[in-house]
């Protein structure tokens, strides 16, 4: 079967796969691994396979899991590769059934450079070895499982592929509990870096039982577009006396079943500790269905092992590591000292970059290996996702061929020869490619590189390469050579109003002048404005970065730090973990000594404000901010008291609108706002148009709050607004709900919509202060 | 039309699942800090909810490309991809009743909105899990293939029909509908449909 059959078959209905070999095996007596077992025991593997037919599998996997020469020489047995390989092949073929065969490929147990020893190139000889006697063989697919590091995950793939273009080939990482690879790799990088690649089916095996790996699963199917596989095990192992046991039984694990199959699993099998009654549960419970269809979101990141950079935020590339006029990079490169660009690459990260752009100067003088060495080096030292400045093509598709992760490729010109074969590199291998909106001759107008990037978008589509695979530099020229800078402002603006992001190389602007930070850092203000997404520049220059922070804080592009959650202050700890007693306590000390307005003003209130920002940022959830605001809520009432006047900060009319009988929303809204020193006047739910107008009409509040849960009661709140607006009650409205979003919102008359409990204080402050 | 009631202590619901509808995202299991709340509010679940399902299998016929059963339109792409192949569909409305939604008003109208919330957002999770099970059961015994479990309101599958689920089953256990919002009361109840084809 080819993999355009399979998929077919994929697109109908999900597949069930088998269970373990190696415990089960183990289980039933056998000391050996099943690569040894497939030669001096065939008969019990081709046993285990018919049980797994029998179960209800649709597939098999071959016992070829360990069979690759370096992992059969650590058990010497490397001279029987060929044959463990094809028999086990042959014993699964041998099954009666209409069943299909996967040939299984596992990693070899050895770290990459720089954690360990192994290289690419040996990964890739050592996969290619095994795949090629698989495929010859006739399996229906191939399953690269239980990697633990993506650039052996990527060599295999690579090795496989390049064998074949019409094996279906299936890729999993194992990952552990903190939702990491042993080497640091999340789900959302491992789905990206392998959407860009030629695999059918991305998935998740071993190490974590059914209810673990789910969140994990969830996450990789949110951002991948391939199919999806999914193999947990039956939990985490416990040594009984002499004998391993996992805990997790069929049915329970049957339980979760459901949960994958809705995050579009396409592939369900188990792993470790499992066995055939286990994919009978499996079988029963999801195997006659079809698959979920599902909405996948699209990321325009780039990746190292270990980190993402998306460039929904501006994106810093530290430009240091470019032996142009440095003579100790220069130095260290030809001495091939990687630890001297190592250093180099921290003090840039250390310094606010977000990625790093690496050039090697001459490349002629450079081996391949150095760079590909120094590129791995650095990627899982430091972290950082890397720009490959590298012009010599060979060089180029050497190096990102190794790459572990989604790099940027630095980079192409509008010259078809040459785009076409960078763009066909990226296709390849992965990343985003940056283009250059120049062709032949450097662009002196803005006219002249908008059609550049016109051409490239043309030549683009031939390619096949998406516009979020591209990234476009506007071209800074020097303003010392007479080139006018606004030329590549309206470039900028002229991408971001296409939709397209761009970048460039900061440091040209200035080149010959004096005075060049602030160039710099004026002009790099100027393009944020104008919609620049990201900038190769120099991260230790404070005046530059510093103009970066304001001109982003400016523009609402920055982010603002959040402090951790856990700090030195007492009064936020005690409202975030419901010490009630304690606050009350230390609110009694400060009655002794303060105002009660300035114990509002000066305590309470900022405290809450901190915890709105940590639920605001993603630092704490809901549940906590409920916790946070219900043990405020008491301090306020008691300080409140004390104050003649009430001391509320204004009144809060709340209501969830007439038919509507959701108001847990409302509820969580109200008890926020109160704990912000507000009077809140609840209405309740399902609240007739009149009640509300009247409420407002008797209490005069600052605001007034309506929650509407579903697209049929939204419409009452048009009937809400004109109501008030007929009665000339000029009382700003700011709605709530799951059927409601910014736009519709404004259609229905709000003047604000909230998106989180959190929002109506945020727009009731702004409010008063009008 | 058949009613089954599932004892609550046969539901079995991953913390996972409930420490997500909560909003603890990425976690995966209630934090500790909120553990004792979350297992009171656990036994008090057990104790006043009462599952009731009542459902029906209905065989579809098409009218201008659009699935009709019990002179009942299913509109949408939703329906169409689900259960346009189908040959039977079974139609459930499901609840936990009554008390489960007094507790939870209870525990506003005292102040502890904590509570209130994390009991419902157990009990939403609650009555998927009853589905769930429910669901199982019926591709246990069913040799046909199975569609996804659709329910109105979701994507374009359009709400109203849960007018029709109402009038057809709601008098058997006991659920009314607002007719406004289509809504159900008591609100832990969820309405669905399986497609059924060869």
């Amino acid at each position: 079967m080819n993999r355009e059959e399979l998929s077919k078959i994929l697109k109908d209905r999900v597949l069930i796969l088998d269970g373990a070999y190696g415990t089960e095996l183990m289980r039933r007596g056998f000391k050996e691994s099943p690569e040894e077992i497939v030669l001096s025991h065939p008969e019990a593997i081709k046993k285990l396979h018919e049980e797994y037919v029998n179960a209800g599998s649709n597939a098999i996997l071959t016992s070829t899991f360990g069979a690759s020469p370096i992992k059969l020489s650590k058990i010497g047995l490397e001279s029987y590769h060929e044959r463990i390989v094809r028999d086990a092949v042959r014993i699964a073929k041998s099954v009666s059934g209409n069943v299909l065969v996967f040939g299984d490929i596992g990693p070899t147990g050895d770290l990459p450079y720089p954690l360990g020893e192994r290289t690419f190139d040996q990964y890739y000889d050592n996969f290619q070895k095994t795949a090629s006697i698989v495929i010859k063989e006739g399996v229906d697919a191939i399953i690269l499982e239980t990697f633990t590091d993506i650039l052996e995950l990527k060599a295999a793939y690579m090795a496989v592929r390049d064998i074949s273009k019409e094996i279906f080939l299936i890729a999993h990482l194992t990952f552990e509990k903190n939702s990491r690879t042993l080497t640091g790799t999340d789900p959302v990088n491992f789905a990206i870096t392998f959407d860009d690649l030629d695999v059918d089916a991305i998935g998740i095996n071993c190490s974590l039982g059914p209810e673990e790996m789910l969140p994990i699963f969830e996450e990789l199917s949110k951002y991948t577009h391939k199919f999806l596989t999914v193999e947990p095990d039956a939990g985490a192992p416990v040594l009984k006396g002499e004998k391993v046991e996992y805990p997790v039984t069929p049915e329970e694990f049957a339980i979760h079943m459901d949960s994958y199959w809705e995050s579009g699993a396409n592939i369900i099998g188990s792993c470790c500790g499992s066995n055939p009654l286990h994919t009978r549960k499996i079988s029963t419970v999801v195997g006659k269905r079809g698959p979920v269809d599902k909405e996948n979101k699209k990321l325009f990141a780039i990746s190292s092992p270990s980190s993402i950079v998306n460039f929904d935020k501006f994106v810093v590339i530290g430009e240091r590591l470019n032996p142009a006029g440095k003579k100790k990079l220069s130095q260290a490169i030809k001495d091939e000292d990687i630890n001297y660009l190592i250093d180099q690459a921290r003090e840039q990260v250390d310094r606010g970059a977000h990625g790093l752009d690496i050039n090697f100067g001459v490349e002629q003088t450079v081996s391949k290996d150095f760079m590909s060495k120094s590129i791995a080096a650095i990627s899982y030292k430091i972290g950082s996702p890397l720009s490959l400045d590298i012009q010599t093509y060979d060089f180029l598709e050497f190096v990102m061929k190794r790459y572990p992760g989604r790099p940027l490729v630095n980079s192409a010109r509008a010259v078809e020869e040459e785009f076409v074969k960078r763009a066909n590199l990226v296709k390849k291998y992965g990343g985003i490619l940056i283009t250059l909106s120049m062709g032949e001759r450097v662009p002196e107008s803005f006219e002249e590189r908008k059609r550049s990037i016109e051409y490239v978008l043309e030549i683009a589509e031939m390619v096949g390469l998406t516009k979020d695979r591209l990234i476009f530099d506007p071209i800074v020229l020097a303003i010392g050579a007479g080139s006018d800078a606004r030329e590549t402002l309206k470039t900028i603006n002229y991408l971001d109003s296409m939709g397209l992001k761009s970048i460039f190389g900061l440091s040209n602007i200035s080149f010959g002048m004096p005075d060049r930070s602030f160039i710099n850092g004026a002009f790099l203000a100027m393009s944020i404005l104008n919609g620049l997404n990201a900038a190769i520049m120099n991260p230790l220059d404070d005046t530059v970065m510093g103009n970066m922070k304001a001109s982003l804080l400016l523009t609402r592009k920055s982010q603002i730090e959040v402090e951790k959650v856990q700090g030195s202050d007492e009064l936020l700890n005690f409202v975030l973990t419901g010490a009630e007693e304690k606050l009350m306590k230390v609110v009694d000390d400060l009655i002794k000594t303060e105002e009660p307005v300035s114990i509002i003003e000066n305590y309470l209130k900022p405290v809450m404000d901190k915890v709105g920002d940590l639920y605001g940022n993603g630092k704490i959830f809901l549940p906590q901010l409920i916790l946070a605001a219900q043990t405020a809520q008491k301090a306020f009432e008691k300080v409140q008291k004390l104050i003649p006047s009430g001391g509320d900060a204004g009144k809060f009319v709340i209501a969830t609108v007439k038919g509507d009988v959701h108001d847990i929303g409302k509820n969580i809204v109200a008890t926020i706002v109160k704990s912000a020193g507000y009077k809140v006047i609840d209405l309740g739910r399902d609240v007739p148009s009149e009640k509300i107008v009247e409420a407002v009409e008797r209490e005069n509040p600052v605001m007034v709050g309506l929650s509407a849960m579903m697209t049929t009661t939204a419409p009452r709140i048009k009937e809400v607004v004109d109501e008030l607006k007929k009665k000339h009650l000029n009382v700003p409205v700011v709605v709530g709900g799951a059927s409601l979003n910014e736009s519709l919102a404004r259609e229905l008359g709000a003047d604000f919509y909230a998106k989180s409990a959190t929002d109506a204080i945020k727009y009731l402050k702004m409010v008063i202060k009008i | 039309m058949e009613v089954i009631e599932i004892p609550p202590q046969e539901i079995e619901i991953p913390q996972r699942a409930i420490a997500a509808r909560m909003g603890f995202k990425g976690i995966g299991e209630i934090p500790d800090h909120f553990k004792p709340i979350y297992e009171e509010l656990i036994s008090l679940l057990l104790k006043v909810s009462k599952p009731l399902i009542a459902f029906d299998d209905f065989v579809p016929s098409m009218d201008n490309g659009e699935i009709l059963i019990d002179n009942v339109k299913i509109t949408g792409i939703l329906g169409k991809s689900q259960l346009g192949k189908s040959i039977e569909i079974t139609a459930m409305l499901i609840t936990l009743g009554e008390q489960i939604d007094e507790e939870i008003a209870n525990f506003h109208q005292s102040g502890d909105d904590l509570r209130s919330f994390m009991l419902d957002s157990i009990g939403s999770e609650f009555v998927e899990y009853v589905a769930r099970k429910f669901d199982a059961s019926l591709r246990s015994k069913k040799s046909l293939k199975g569609s996804a479990r659709i329910a109105p309101g979701y994507v374009d599958l359009p709400i109203t029909l849960n007018k029709w689920f109402a009038s057809k089953f709601g008098k058997a256990i006991s659920v009314t509908i607002d007719p406004e919002s289509f809504v159900f009361l008591p609100r832990k109840t969820i309405s669905a449909f399986i497609g059924w084809s060869n």
